[in-house]
C-alpha cells in the first residue's frame, strides 16, 4: 500500500491522494483513511471529507497549523497495522423506486433495450457511494453496467424534480432536492435523501451500499 | 427586533458558516467578508458566531422595534439614523422605532449590519447561514423581504457606552485588495502565469468568482476531489474560477492553489470589472496571516471594552 501524496488547499485543509484509478480499491482506502482520521479526534480538525480517491481534511488553524496537522495524518496513514482491522459492515439501503422516469424512452431508444431490460438491470446491482457533493446530499453511485453507460444529456434541464432518479456514464444517482441537471431521469423515489432539518441531513455516506427496487403498485 | 420594512434586492444572513457536514456534500456558506463581520461581532460584543445581514446590490431600510446596539461595515455605502450619515465600524444606540437606511453598496459589493446579541434564526446543521441554492439556514432559506421580521438575542451588555468612537483604521480589515495571496497546491502548479493580472468577471457570485484575462495552460477535469473556499480552479477552457462561500464540496476541475483565509474576504469585495494579481506565498505565510487577522479581532474586542 503506497503513502498518500499530501498538497495544501491553503491554510485551513489539507488534501490525501492515494491514486488516480477509479474504483472499489480506492474508494474503500479512501474511506478507511477518512475513518482513521475522525476517530483519532485530532483538536481542531471540523471536517473529513472521503472522495473517489482521496480524503479532504479540513482544520481550524488557530488550534492545529497545517505543518502539524500534516504530520499527524503522515503518522496515522503510514502505519500500515490499522487498515488490516475490522472494517465496519457498510450500511445497506434499499431505496424503491417507481421506474417512470421521463427519459426511459429515450434510454431504451439510445441503448436498444426494452424499458423493462433497463430497470432489471439498473436494479440487479448493489452500488457503492463514491462521493457526496454536487449540491448536499447528492450521492454518485457506482458502478453502473456498461450497458446502460450514456453521456450526459446534450442539453441540461434547468430543473430535475426532487426524488428523480438518474443515469450518466457509469453511474446512477438520486437528486435530493429540485436542481439544474444533464443526467437521464429513469425514475422517482419518495425517500427523502436530503432533509436540513433531520438529525443526519444527508442519507447516503461515502461508502454506503445502496439497492434500488422497483416499486410495484 | 429589527424590521425589513424595505429590502434591497439581495441581504440574507450569514455568520461564520458551517463546520461539520462537508461530508454530506454541505457548503460551508457564511459571510462572503469574514474579517467584516468578524469585526462587526467583535465591536458590538458579540460572540464570534454570531449572524448579521449581508447586504448587496441596492439600498432599503431597517427599523428597530425595540432598542438595540448595531454598526454596519464592509463595502461603502451612505447609511443613515435621522438624517445623519453613520461611519463604518462604529457602534450605535437605536431606540424604539428608529430607521436606519442603508444606500447601495458602491465601492465593494458587501455591506454587513450586526446588532448586539445577533440576529437570532433558527440554527441549522450548527449554523444560522443562509444557503440559497438549497433554501435552508437563515431567513426561513431566503432572501430577506420587505415585512419581515428579525429577533435579535439579548446582547451581553458588557459596553460601558452604547455609541463608540469609529475603530481606529489599523483595527479595520481591508475593504479590497488588488493583490491576493495563495497557497500553491503543489510544485507543478502553473503559477508563473497565474499571477494575472486578472478581471473579476461578471459572472461572480456567492458560488465562485470567474477571473478573466490571460489565458491559462495546464487547466482540465480531474477525478473529483474536495474542495473548500478559496480555491483556484483551472477548468480545460483557460479560465480560473475562485471557489467563494457556497461552492460545492467536491471538484472536478485541476487545482492551482488556494487563496489564504486572510484575503478571501477582500477578494470577495472586489467588483465585477476589478483588477487583482495573485501572489504565491507559503503556508507558513498565510498561517501567520490567520494568527495576525485573530488578534487584531481580540483588539477589537478589547478596544470596544475600554
Amino acid at each position: 500500500m503506497t503513502a498518500p501524496v499530501v498538497s495544501p488547499l491553503g491554510d485551513s485543509a489539507l488534501t490525501l491522494n492515494f491514486g488516480d484509478t477509479i474504483g472499489e480499491a480506492l474508494s474503500a482506502r479512501a474511506v478507511a483513511e477518512a475513518d482513521r482520521i475522525r476517530t483519532a479526534g485530532i483538536g481542531g480538525v471540523t471536517d473529513v471529507v472521503p472522495s473517489y480517491t482521496s480524503v479532504g481534511v479540513y482544520f481550524d488553524p488557530l488550534t492545529i497549523t497545517s505543518v502539524d496537522l500534516r504530520a499527524r495524518l503522515r503518522s496515522l496513514v503510514d502505519d500500515p497495522a490499522h487498515l488490516s482491522g475490522d472494517m465496519p459492515e457498510p450500511r445497506l439501503h434499499r431505496i424503491p423506486v417507481n421506474y417512470d422516469g421521463e427519459d426511459l424512452t429515450d434510454v431504451a431508444r439510445l441503448t436498444g433495450m426494452p424499458t423493462e431490460e433497463i430497470v432489471r438491470i439498473h436494479s440487479a446491482v448493489e452500488y457503492r457511494v463514491f462521493v457526496i457533493g454536487f449540491v448536499p446530499g447528492f450521492a454518485y453511485l457506482g458502478t453502473l453496467d456498461e450497458r446502460l453507460a450514456l453521456p450526459r444529456r446534450d442539453t441540461p434541464r434547468k430543473r430535475v424534480p426532487s426524488g428523480s432518479v438518474a443515469i450518466a456514464d457509469r453511474q446512477t444517482a438520486v437528486y435530493p432536492s429540485a436542481t439544474p441537471g444533464g443526467w437521464h431521469l429513469i425514475g422517482t423515489t419518495s425517500v427523502p435523501m436530503f432533509d436540513p432539518l433531520r438529525h443526519e441531513a444527508a442519507l447516503l455516506n461515502v461508502g454506503d451500499r445502496v439497492k434500488f427496487e422497483p416499486d410495484v403498485r | 427586533m429589527i424590521i425589513v420594512q424595505r429590502a434591497p434586492a439581495y441581504a440574507t444572513i450569514q455568520d461564520s458558516g458551517r463546520r461539520g457536514f462537508l461530508a454530506s456534500g454541505v457548503p460551508r456558506a457564511g459571510a462572503m467578508d469574514r474579517p467584516a463581520l468578524d469585526t462587526l461581532n467583535a465591536l458590538v460584543g458579540n460572540d464570534s458566531r454570531a449572524a448579521g445581514i449581508e447586504w448587496a446590490l441596492t439600498d432599503g431600510e431597517l427599523r428597530f422595534s425595540g432598542h438595540a446596539t448595531f454598526a454596519i461595515g464592509g463595502a461603502d455605502a451612505l447609511v443613515t439614523l435621522h438624517d445623519g450619515a453613520l461611519e463604518h465600524y462604529r457602534a450605535y444606540h437605536a431606540a424604539d422605532g428608529d430607521v436606519v437606511r442603508i444606500g447601495a453598496p458602491g465601492n465593494g459589493r458587501f455591506l454587513y449590519f450586526a446588532a448586539g446579541g445577533g440576529i437570532d434564526c433558527p440554527v441549522v446543521m450548527g449554523s444560522r447561514s443562509t444557503y440559497l441554492p438549497g433554501g435552508f439556514g437563515g431567513f426561513e432559506g431566503r432572501r430577506l423581504k420587505s415585512g419581515d421580521v428579525l429577533s435579535v438575542a439579548a446582547g451581553t451588555r458588557r459596553r460601558r457606552h452604547q455609541v463608540s468612537d469609529a475603530l481606529p483604521a489599523d483595527l479595520r480589515p481591508p475593504l479590497q485588495l488588488n493583490r491576493v495571496r495563495f497557497v500553491r497546491r503543489d510544485a507543478s502548479s502553473p503559477t508563473h502565469s497565474l499571477t494575472g493580472p486578472f478581471t473579476i468577471s461578471a459572472a461572480s457570485d456567492r458560488t465562485g468568482y470567474r477571473l478573466a484575462g490571460g489565458r491559462i495552460d495546464g487547466g482540465g477535469s480531474i477525478i473529483s476531489e474536495p474542495v473548500c473556499p478559496g480555491v483556484i480552479q483551472l477548468p480545460p477552457g483557460g479560465e480560473v474560477i475562485v471557489l467563494m462561500a457556497d461552492a460545492p464540496t467536491i471538484g472536478g476541475y485541476r487545482i492551482a492553489g488556494t487563496v489564504i483565509t486572510a484575503d478571501l474576504g477582500a477578494l470577495a469585495q472586489r467588483v465585477p470589472g476589478s483588477e487583482i494579481t495573485l501572489e504565491p506565498v507559503t503556508v507558513g505565510e498565510a498561517q501567520r496571516e490567520v494568527e495576525a487577522r485573530a488578534d487584531v479581532i481580540a483588539r477589537v474586542r478589547e478596544w470596544s471594552l475600554g
